[in-house]
C-alpha cells in the first residue's frame, strides 16, 4: 500500500504497509493483534480491510473471493461479515441524531428481520451482550451518554450484523481503565460465545497480552514479528519489539526504567537511498545490533519456532554468509 | 502556545451534539436571531405593505412634485414619506422596491448554492478527474473581478425583469459555496460515523444527504445568508448604474433615479436616503445573521466572545469566600490548593467538578493527579492556572504560589504568575504549537512576552532550553510539521520551563504518544525536574506511568481527592477502594490475569449522593459510607485517605449521631 505521488508531487509515495501478508482463519474464532507505533502501518492494514482504500499491489481475499471486484451481493454480505469498532468513541455517532439511528441505518440496509417487533428485539439483544438497555439509551442523543456506553453501543452495532470478524481500531485507548476491561471482556465473551473473529489494532500490548491470540507487530509498514501473542510478549526476538516491550511503564515505583534511551535525529530515522526508496531494515538507525548486512536491504521473515517468525538477520543461520556475500 | 485551548473533562463539559429539540440548541443564537428579526421585518413591510397602502401612487404622475415628508415643513399627510421629481409616492416606491431587491439577492444566493452543492459534492466526493476540473474552475472563477464583467454583461443584455438579473448574479455566486461544500465533505468523509455509515451499507447518495448534510446546514446557512447580502449589493450596483431592469422598481433604482435627478444637489433627501437606510438595515441583519451562524458552526468562535463576556461579569460576582479549611500550610510547599471548589453552570443543572480539593505541591516534587476522565482531574489543572472555561466557575477556594493567591488576581498580575511561576504543558501540547512559524520564533514569543531580553542572549537562551530538554540546536529554526510528535513534545516542555516557573502543570504530556517515544518525553520530565528542581504537577491516568514518573500520587474520583500518598506506598498498599481498584486494573505484561471488570463513573455530577462519593461501586460499603462524606485525614506517615474503613470510632460516630 503506497500513499503520495499526487499531481505535481515530485516525491516517491510513502509506503505505508509494504509486502504485508496475513491469514485469519474462520474457525476457532481468534484475536489477532496488529501492534505497532503510530505510522507503523496498523490503520492502513485496518482501512483496507474495510475497503475504505484499496491496495496498490496484491490483493485481499474474503472466502476466496478479491474484496475489489465483488458483486454488489458478495459486498453486502462483506459489509456484513466483517464489521469495524473504532477508536475514538465520541466520533462513531452522527452528532445530529439520537442512538436509535446507528441502529436503523443497519436495519435499513441488511435484512435482518420482518418486522417492527423483530427488529427492537435484536436491537434490544445486541445491547444486552454488551450490557446495555434499549429504553436507557436508544432515544438519547450521543453527547448525553458516557464514553463506556458509547463504545458499549458500537459494539453491540457490530454484533447485530453477526459477523464473522470485527476490525476493532483502537478500541479502547480513548476510554477508562475501568472500562477498559469491561470492552476488552465483551471482545473475549464475543469470540468465546458467538465465534467472532478480531483484528486487534493496538500500540498497548498489555491489552494484547490479556486478550490476544496471535500477533503481528509492524514497524513502518513492515512486519518485524510474529507469531503468538504471549510468546512474543515474553519472549520478543526483533530488536525493535524488545525496545517496545521495555519502554512499558511498569506499575511498580520501585522497578523503573533502567536504562537511557536516545532516539535518533527525524531525518535519519527512514532508511532511504538516494532517491528516497526505503532500503535496507527499517529498524537499523535505531537498532543496538545493526551489522552491515542490515543495510542491504530489508530480511525477510525468519522462522524462529513453530509460527513464531521474525524479520531480523540476528536469527538468521547462515548470515555470516550473507555478511560474507555483501562484502564481495 | 496558548494555555486557554484546553477543553474541560468530558462528561463536565457542556453539551457536544446539536441536539436541535433540547432548549439549549446551539441555533438560539442572540446575533442570529436579532439578524433574522431584522430581515423579517423588512420583508414583513415589503409584503405587508401593499395590503396598507396604495402602491399605484408609485407611478408617475400619482401626487404632487416634490413634496418633503409629512414631518417637514410642506410635507402632506397622503404622502408621508414626500414625493420625488415625478410625482411618485416615496413610501410606494419603497413598499415595491424592498421585496424585489430581497428577491434578486435571495434567487441568486439560492442557485448559487444550488450549483455549488452538486459541484462541490461530486468533487468532494467522487474525487479524482472530477475534483480537479471543478476546483480549476471555481479557484480561477473566484479571481475573476465580478462587479467590473457584471457591468459589462449588464450593459449588452437587456434585462427585463428580476429573474433575469437573478441569473447573472447567481454566475459568479457559486464559486464560494462550491469550495466550501467540497472542503467540507472532504472533512466530514473521514468522519468515523461517515464510515459507519459506510459499514451499515448505505449508498454514497444516502450517506451524504442523511450523514454529511445536517451537519454542514450552520456551514451552508452562513454562506447562503452571507451570498445573499453580497447579492444584493451586486444588484443593487447595477441597478444605481442604470444597468437594471427598468420597469420594475428597485432600491438601487431609486437611487439611480434619485442621482439621474441630481437629487443631492437639490436637498432631496428624502429621495435617496430612505432607500440607502433600507439597503444598510437589510446588510446589518445578514451580517448578524451570518455571524451567528459562523459562531454556531464552530463553537470555539462563540467559547471565546463568552469567556470574554464572562470576565467582564466576574467582576460582578461576589468575591470567593476563601475558607481556611484543613491542609493547613506546609512549610515547603511550591503550590498550595486549598478547598478548591470548580462548578459549571450547565442548563440542565450544577455540574461540580471539583469538590473540595485540597493538595500541596512540595518545592523540587513531581505530584501525580490521576482518576479517570471526567474526574476533574483537568479541571483541577485548568483552575490552577485560572483558566476555567465557561459555563465553569471557580466557587470556592485558594491556590496559592509564594502565599499569593491566584484565585484573587486578574488581568496583568495574573498573567505575569501564569508564566512566570506557573507553566502548562498541555494535553496533546504538540497540537497547540503554530505551524507556520518557527521553534525560534514561537519561542522567543513566550520568553519577550514576560522578559525584555537582547537578540544574542534571546537565541542563546532558546538553544540553551533545546539542550535542556535533549534537542539538538537545529531544531530553532525548524517548523513544527519537521519534527515528529515527540520533538513537539519537547519544545513545548522547553517553552513550559523558558521563564523558570515555580510549577509546571503537565496535563497527560505523553497521552497520544507511542511507549518508545514516551519514555524519551516521561526521562525528559524527570531530567529536566532534577537539573531545575521544578515542581509538577502530572495529570493522568496512565498509572504505569506515574509509578514510573511521580513523587507523590493524588487520586481523584468524581470532583473529590479520595486519597493523596508517596507514590511507593500508594502502589504497594492503596487504602481507598477505588484506588485498589484503579491498581489492579492496570494491564500487565508480566502476566495474563483475568480481566477486573467495573462498571464506570455510577452517579450524576450534578447531582452527588450524600456520604461517600465511591459508595455505589464499594464493595466495603457500610451505613456510615452512605450518611456522612469522609474527609481526607492522614492515616499512616504522610498518607491521606478519605475513607470511613480507617476511622477506628466509625460505628460509634452513627450512633452519635442517631442519639
Amino acid at each position: 500500500m503506497a500513499f503520495g505521488g499526487g499531481f505535481l508531487s515530485s516525491q516517491p509515495p510513502l509506503v505505508a504497509l509494504d509486502s504485508f501478508s496475513l491469514d485469519l482463519h474462520e474457525s476457532p474464532a481468534q484475536i489477532t493483534t496488529i501492534a505497532g507505533e503510530s505510522g507503523s502501518g496498523k490503520t492502513t492494514l485496518a482501512n483496507l480491510v474495510l475497503g475504505f482504500i484499496t491496495p496498490t499491489q496484491g490483493q485481499i481475499l474474503y472466502k476466496g473471493v478479491d474484496i475489489a471486484h465483488m458483486d454488489r451481493r458478495q459486498r453486502m454480505t462483506y459489509r456484513q461479515e466483517v464489521q469495524a469498532i473504532f477508536q475514538d468513541p465520541y466520533e462513531v455517532f452522527n452528532p445530529f441524531f439520537r442512538i436509535q439511528h446507528t441502529f436503523n441505518l443497519v436495519m435499513r440496509h441488511f435484512d435482518l428481520a420482518q418486522d417492527k417487533a423483530e427488529r427492537r428485539e435484536l436491537v434490544e439483544d445486541a445491547l444486552n451482550v454488551v450490557g446495555l438497555r434499549g429504553d436507557e439509551i436508544l432515544e438519547k442523543y450521543p453527547h448525553q451518554l458516557s464514553g463506556g456506553q458509547r463504545q458499549r453501543v458500537m459494539v453491540a452495532r457490530a454484533y447485530l450484523l453477526r459477523p464473522r470478524l470485527i476490525v476493532a481500531d483502537e478500541p479502547v485507548s480513548a476510554v477508562d481503565a475501568s472500562l477498559r476491561a469491561m470492552i476488552l471482556d465483551i471482545m473475549l465473551r464475543l469470540r468465546d460465545e458467538h465465534g467472532i473473529s478480531f483484528l486487534y489494532i493496538t500500540h498497548d500490548l498489555s491489552t494484547a497480552y490479556q486478550i490476544g491470540d496471535n500477533m503481528v507487530v509492524l514497524f513502518q509498514g513492515i512486519t518485524a514479528e510474529t507469531g503468538d501473542t504471549g510468546r512474543i510478549i515474553e519472549n520478543p526476538q526483533h530488536p525493535y519489539v524488545q525496545e517496545l516491550i521495555n519502554s512499558i511503564p511498569v506499575p511498580d515505583p520501585k522497578v523503573k526504567w533502567d536504562t537511557d534511551i536516545r532516539l535518533p535525529a527525524e531525518e535519519t530515522m527512514r532508511m532511504q537511498d538516494a532517491a528516497g526508496t526505503p532500503r535496507g531494515c527499517r529498524f537499523y538507525p535505531r537498532c543496538p545490533h545493526g551489522m552491515d548486512v542490515c543495510l542491504e536491504e530489508q530480511p525477510q521473515l525468519i522462522q524462529v519456532e513453530g509460527e513464531h517468525a521474525v524479520a531480523c538477520y540476528l536469527y538468521e543461520n547462515d548470515v555470516e554468509a550473507r555478511v560474507k556475500r555483501s562484502e564481495k | 502556545m496558548t494555555v486557554g485551548q484546553q477543553t474541560v473533562d468530558e462528561t463536565t463539559s457542556p453539551a457536544r451534539g446539536w441536539g436541535l429539540n433540547t432548549w439549549d440548541s446551539p441555533w438560539l443564537n442572540f446575533k442570529f436571531l436579532l439578524g433574522v428579526a431584522i430581515v423579517g421585518l423588512i420583508l414583513l413591510f415589503g409584503l405587508l405593505g401593499p395590503l396598507f397602502w396604495d402602491t399605484d401612487l408609485a407611478y408617475t404622475g400619482a401626487g404632487p412634485l416634490n413634496k418633503p415628508p409629512v414631518w417637514q415643513e410642506g410635507g402632506l399627510p397622503e404622502h408621508p414619506l414626500g414625493t420625488e421629481s415625478n410625482g411618485r409616492d416615496m413610501l410606494a416606491q419603497l413598499i415595491l422596491a424592498t421585496p424585489s431587491s430581497l428577491k434578486v439577492g435571495f434567487l441568486a444566493a439560492i442557485i448559487g448554492m444550488g450549483i455549488g452543492m452538486v459541484l462541490g459534492s461530486v468533487a468532494g466526493y467522487v474525487g479524482g478527474w472530477w475534483d480537479h476540473v471543478i476546483r480549476t474552475l471555481s479557484d480561477s472563477a473566484v479571481t475573476i473581478p465580478a462587479l467590473v464583467v457584471l457591468v459589462v454583461i449588464a450593459s449588452y443584455v437587456q434585462m427585463t425583469d428580476t429573474t433575469a438579473m437573478a441569473l447573472i448574479l447567481a454566475a459568479f455566486a457559486w464559486p464560494g459555496p462550491t469550495r466550501l461544500v467540497r472542503s467540507q465533505i472532504l472533512t466530514l468523509r473521514e468522519r468515523s460515523y461517515v464510515r459507519m455509515a459506510h459499514l451499515s451499507g448505505a449508498p454514497a447518495l444516502e450517506i451524504m444527504f442523511v450523514e454529511m448534510l445536517p451537519n454542514m446546514l450552520p456551514w451552508l446557512a452562513a454562506s447562503l445568508t452571507g451570498g445573499i447580502s453580497v447579492a444584493i449589493l451586486g444588484a443593487t450596483g447595477l441597478e444605481v448604474l442604470g444597468l437594471g431592469p427598468t420597469r420594475v422598481p428597485s432600491l438601487g433604482l431609486i437611487i439611480n433615479q434619485a442621482t439621474t435627478n441630481a437629487a443631492l444637489v437639490r436637498g432631496l433627501v428624502w429621495w435617496w436616503l430612505p432607500p440607502i437606510i433600507i439597503l444598510m438595515v437589510i446588510f446589518v441583519g445578514f451580517f448578524l445573521m451570518t455571524i451567528g451562524l459562523d459562531e454556531i458552526a464552530n463553537p470555539r468562535i462563540r467559547q471565546f466572545s463568552s469567556t470574554r463576556r464572562e470576565r467582564a461579569a466576574a467582576g460582578e460576582l461576589p468575591a470567593v469566600e476563601h475558607a481556611e479549611l484543613g491542609g493547613g500550610e506546609e512549610e515547603d510547599a511550591a503550590l498550595e490548593v486549598d478547598d478548591l471548589h470548580v462548578h459549571y453552570f450547565t442548563p440542565r443543572g450544577e455540574v461540580i467538578a471539583a469538590n473540595g480539593v485540597d493538595f500541596s505541591v512540595r518545592k523540587g516534587e513531581i505530584l501525580g493527579l490521576v482518576g479517570e476522565s471526567g474526574c476533574g482531574k483537568t479541571t483541577v489543572a485548568m483552575a490552577i492556572l485560572q483558566v476555567v472555561q465557561p459555563p465553569g466557575r471557580i466557587v470556592q477556594g485558594a491556590v496559592r504560589i509564594e502565599d499569593r493567591d491566584l484565585v484573587s488576581l486578574s488581568g496583568r498580575d495574573l498573567r505575569e504568575v501564569r508564566w512566570r511561576d506557573l507553566a502548562l504543558v498541555p494535553q496533546g501540547a504538540m497540537n497547540s504549537l503554530n505551524p507556520v512559524t518557527p521553534i525560534r520564533e514561537q519561542m522567543a514569543d513566550a520568553i519577550l512576552a514576560h522578559e525584555n531580553v537582547g537578540r544574542l542572549e534571546l537565541e542563546a537562551r532558546i538553544l540553551g532550553l533545546l539542550n535542556d530538554v535533549g534537542l539538538p540546536e537545529r531544531v530553532i529554526d525548524m517548523y513544527p510539521h519537521e519534527l515528529s510528535g515527540g520533538m513537539k513534545q519537547r519544545v513545548c516542555i522547553a517553552m513550559a520551563i523558558a521563564l523558570n516557573p515555580q510549577v509546571i502543570i503537565a496535563d497527560e504530556p505523553t497521552s497520544a504518544l507511542d511507549v518508545v517515544v514516551q519514555r524519551v518525553v516521561a526521562q525528559t520530565l524527570l531530567e529536566v525536574k532534577e537539573r531545575l528542581g521544578v515542581s509538577m504537577v502530572m495529570i493522568g491516568h496512565d498509572m504505569g506511568l506515574q509509578a514510573q514518573l511521580v513523587d507523590r500520587i493524588a487520586v481523584m474520583y468524581a470532583g473529590n481527592l479520595v486519597e493523596v500518598a508517596p507514590v511507593e506506598s500508594a502502589f504497594s498498599e492503596p487504602l481507598h477502594p477505588y484506588t485498589q481498584l484503579l491498581i489492579e486494573s492496570i494491564p500487565s505484561i508480566k502476566e495474563r490475569k483475568p480481566l477486573n471488570v467495573t462498571e464506570g463513573l455510577t452517579h450524576d455530577l450534578r447531582n452527588p449522593p450524600p456520604g461517600c462519593i465511591f459508595q455505589f461501586r464499594c464493595q466495603h460499603v457500610e451505613q456510615i459510607c452512605r450518611e456522612r462524606r469522609p474527609e481526607l485525614v492522614e492515616r499512616e506517615d504522610d498518607h491521606l485517605v478519605a475513607c470511613w474503613l480507617y476511622e477506628p470510632e466509625r460505628q460509634s460516630m452513627i450512633e452519635l449521631e442517631e442519639a
